[in-house]
């Protein structure tokens, strides 16, 4: 199906929402998912497992006494990317930022989105010393995507490419229909009576 | 530097008078007082449009004897064609809402962009008539539907059939014949991107073809309801009058979705504030008011005084205010004609408005820009925003620190530990995703939870700053905190962006909605508000607005708050 990049970025965000993710970390997620996208790489299945995950994770709390470790639980791996994009940005370029557990496929769409946001292009790399630009890395993540810790740091010198313009995406509709149970967590039911909570009367017809 | 930022600098080298603070405009009070101004799409969109000798040319008009069919229009705008396309079909009496739940209309639109092919009008029928459910490509730029006003439509048919113009207080107390039950754009349902739409070269300003696609809209009812009346009334039949149809306007009718969008487009919402505000500071600073300039602020002042007679309401306490504001405007209208010859007229103009309310400082607002054209103008190419941005995690604590004291002290006129301040939710229904806004039920989804509270966000985020030295960087705060990254983003975004953020607590149990949907379809350019509760309103676009073949910079001028009197 012809989804806009727009609308593909909201409804990875409200997904990401759905499974209580806060809501600065699931913007920018969205995003992500939809620099990926635009790249030509699925990452709705990523984002679906790590959303599963969290919810695994959540399961295994008691949450009466853990919320608080449910909180940072639900940030953990997708908050640790987030994260880790922050700390290159501030680090000088070519230093790159410590190692952590974060899906590779989310972490580099997140780089492209603030490479997009902040003019500063990031590489990747699984062991510190072969690094690959952020913006050509769709075909090693892939094969890479296992988990694991990555590095990331901003590129030092020129960048020769461009963030790729923002376009309409084909998706599969399975790939889509992946996200739905995620969204609909973040709706409500509708009632008899909640529909008065619109404000206008059963019809408004005029 | 964004062009809003130029745009404060270029303000602050001018000898101007200084702007209206956040601090007074970006209160639900105030920003529920707005009236249209000559910055509002709709009129920036037909002075262009008049600037530039755009055309519409009817393309396709296929309908039966009963209007039902296919019709096109289309318009070039800055070298490119536009191209409205309209199905029309039956629709039956039970299935008629004018509520976003519907699942069928009178009329279905797409705006195409560049000429439809034949077969494209076809294979876009299937889609268009399904509205939400439809899903289209990125040459299709809006998608809009519309119901015949039942009130309305019927009756100027039967008259026009049977040779005669229709009633004049039917057509002043309703306003439209058509009206539109939802307008999307941007990517929606598969829909072309803002940013796909700029980069082939199409308008930067905000809402531009969204208001383009109901002024052609309106064009096609009047249209079919000519087509039906022939098809009727055979020879006898006549068309709707010229002067009729430029009262005539497009209605809508709006909910709660308005409100979210002002929160979550800071820079939006300050790009458009900041430009009516810079319009005012401008006009404010004006020495002397030349002899035209006299003229046409008199005859605005008339303009508005017979809009305020025209305009009313079933909801009392909306009624109650225009009728307040009929008195309030009553006495200050005769002594605008003295206050003119003074020096610096308009900010005389504006000083005396502050004294009465915030519904008369607004409507002097409109009446002092209105005729300052060589002024303003130029500031509705500034209204558009570069929305991409994403935290700065290099800021240092402290210069966090400062941005909240500097912009959000405002937060701490609301005690938060109220019960009463986070009495209303704001959700998003299954049934056509539907803004609701209800009240607080214990064990209710925080997930379901639509805007959040700033007031609420900013006073936690405040507390867990505590302890954190002033040169630590975001990055790390926020390693610790990612819960408040929302909260810093929009905390950075509003010291650049200063009229971006709504000082007002929406969660609260008082809150009034509709203060913020006056806000934005003011912007839209809509009058006739004609609330139906404290969140939903009926409004009319277009209404005194030229129609395509009265188009001209002169016709595209004379379109401030109408009133029907002028037709009759």
């Amino acid at each position: 199906m012809n989804v806009s990049a727009g609308e593909f970025a909201t409804a990875a965000m409200k997904a990401c929402l759905g499974a209580g993710v806060e809501r600065g970390v699931a913007r920018e997620a969205g995003l992500a998912c939809a620099e990926v996208a635009l790249r030509g790489a699925a990452s709705l299945g990523f984002l679906c497992d790590h959303l599963s995950e969290l919810e695994d994770q959540r399961g295994a709390c008691d949450w009466r006494f853990f919320e608080s470790a449910w909180h940072c639980a639900r940030i953990s791996r997708l908050g640790h990317a987030v994260s880790m994009v922050d700390l290159a940005l501030v680090a000088e370029p070519g230093a790159f930022c410590e190692r952590m557990e974060c899906p590779p496929a989310l972490l580099t769409g997140l780089a492209l989105a603030r490479w997009r946001s902040h003019g500063e292009p990031f590489e990747i790399s699984a062991d510190g010393k072969d690094w690959i630009a952020a913006s050509e890395a769709m075909s090693w993540l892939v094969e890479s995507e296992r988990g694991g810790s990555l590095a990331l740091r901003r590129i030092a010198g020129r960048h020769e490419s461009e963030p790729e313009p923002w376009r309409a995406l084909s998706v599969g509709d399975q790939h889509w229909q992946m996200l739905e149970p995620w969204i609909a967590r973040t709706l409500v039911k509708p009632t008899a009576a909640n529909r008065t909570d619109a404000g206008a009367g059963d019809t408004d017809n005029d | 530097m964004t062009r809003s930022q130029a745009l404060l600098r270029e303000h602050a080298t001018r000898p101007e008078i200084a702007l209206r603070p956040p601090s007074t405009i970006m209160r639900l009070e105030r920003m529920g007082s707005f009236f249209p101004t000559r910055l509002s799409f709709l009129r920036s969109l037909l002075r262009d449009m008049a600037a530039e000798g755009a055309c519409v040319d009817r393309l396709v008009f296929e309908l039966d004897d009963n209007g039902f069919g296919e019709a096109a229009y289309q318009v070039h705008l800055r070298g490119r064609a536009y191209t409205l396309i309209a199905y029309t079909s039956p629709l039956d009496e039970d299935a008629r809402t004018d509520r976003v739940i519907a699942e069928a209309w009178d009329a279905c639109f797409v705006l195409f962009d560049g000429i439809p092919k034949k077969k494209d009008i076809d294979e876009l029928r299937q889609q268009a008539t399904r509205q939400e459910a439809g899903r289209f490509n990125d040459r299709v730029l809006v998608l809009s539907r519309a119901n015949k006003s039942v009130r309305l439509f019927e009756h100027v048919l039967e008259a026009l059939a049977d040779g005669n113009q229709p009633d004049g207080k039917a057509l002043a107390d309703i306003g439209y014949l058509m009206r539109t039950t939802a307008v999307y754009g941007n990517g929606k349902f598969g829909l072309a991107d803002r940013a796909h739409v700029l980069r082939r070269g199409g308008p930067s300003e905000p809402f531009r073809l969204e208001m383009l696609t109901v002024w052609l809209i309106r064009e096609f009812t009047f249209d079919l309801v000519d087509h039906i009346a022939r098809k009727r009334g055979g020879s006898g039949a006549v068309a709707l009058a010229a002067p009729l149809r430029c009262q005539l306007g497009i209605g809508n009718s709006t909910g709660l979705g308005m409100a979210p969008f002002l929160v979550e487009h800071p820079q939006l919402i300050n790009n458009w504030m900041l430009a009516r505000e810079t319009a005012l500071a401008r006009v404010r600073a004006v020495q002397l008011a030349s002899a035209s300039m006299r003229e046409a602020t008199l005859r605005c002042t008339d303009q508005i005084s017979r809009h305020l007679s025209a305009w009313s309401t079933e909801d009392a306490r909306a009624q109650a205010r225009i009728d307040a504001l009929r008195h309030e405007w009553k006495r200050f209208a005769f002594q605008v004609g003295r206050t003119l010859a003074v020096e610096r007229p308009f900010d005389a103009l504006v000083r005396a408005s502050e004294r009465g309310s915030s519904d008369l400082q607004e409507l002097v607002v409109a009446l002092v820009l209105e005729p300052n054209g060589a002024l303003v103008d130029g500031l509705s190419h500034c209204m558009d925003a570069n929305e991409g941005f994403l935290l700065d995690p290099s800021m240092p604590v402290g210069t966090l620190r400062s941005f909240l004291k500097s912009h959000y002290a405002w937060c701490e006129a609301f005690d938060v530990q109220l019960a009463s301040s986070k009495a209303m939710v704001w959700y998003v229904s299954e049934e056509k995703f539907e803004p609701r806004l209800g009240e607080r039920r214990e064990g209710a989804n925080d997930n379901c939870e639509m805007l959040h509270g700033v007031a609420h966000a900013i006073t936690e985020l405040n507390a867990d700053l505590t302890g954190w030295g002033s040169e630590i960087l975001v990055a790390e705060f926020l390693a610790r905190h990612p819960q408040h990254r929302n909260a810093v983003r929009r905390v950075q975004l509003v010291a650049r962006y200063p009229y971006g953020e709504i000082r007002d607590n929406l969660l609260d149990a008082g809150v009034r909605p509709i203060d913020l949907l006056r806000c934005k379809l003011s912007f839209f350019g809509a009058s006739r508000f004609d609330p139906r509760s404290d969140r939903w309103t009926r409004i009319t676009l277009f209404a005194g607005a030229p129609c395509a073949a009265d188009l001209t910079p002169q016709t595209a001028e004379d379109c401030f708050l109408p009133s029907f009197d002028q037709a009759m």
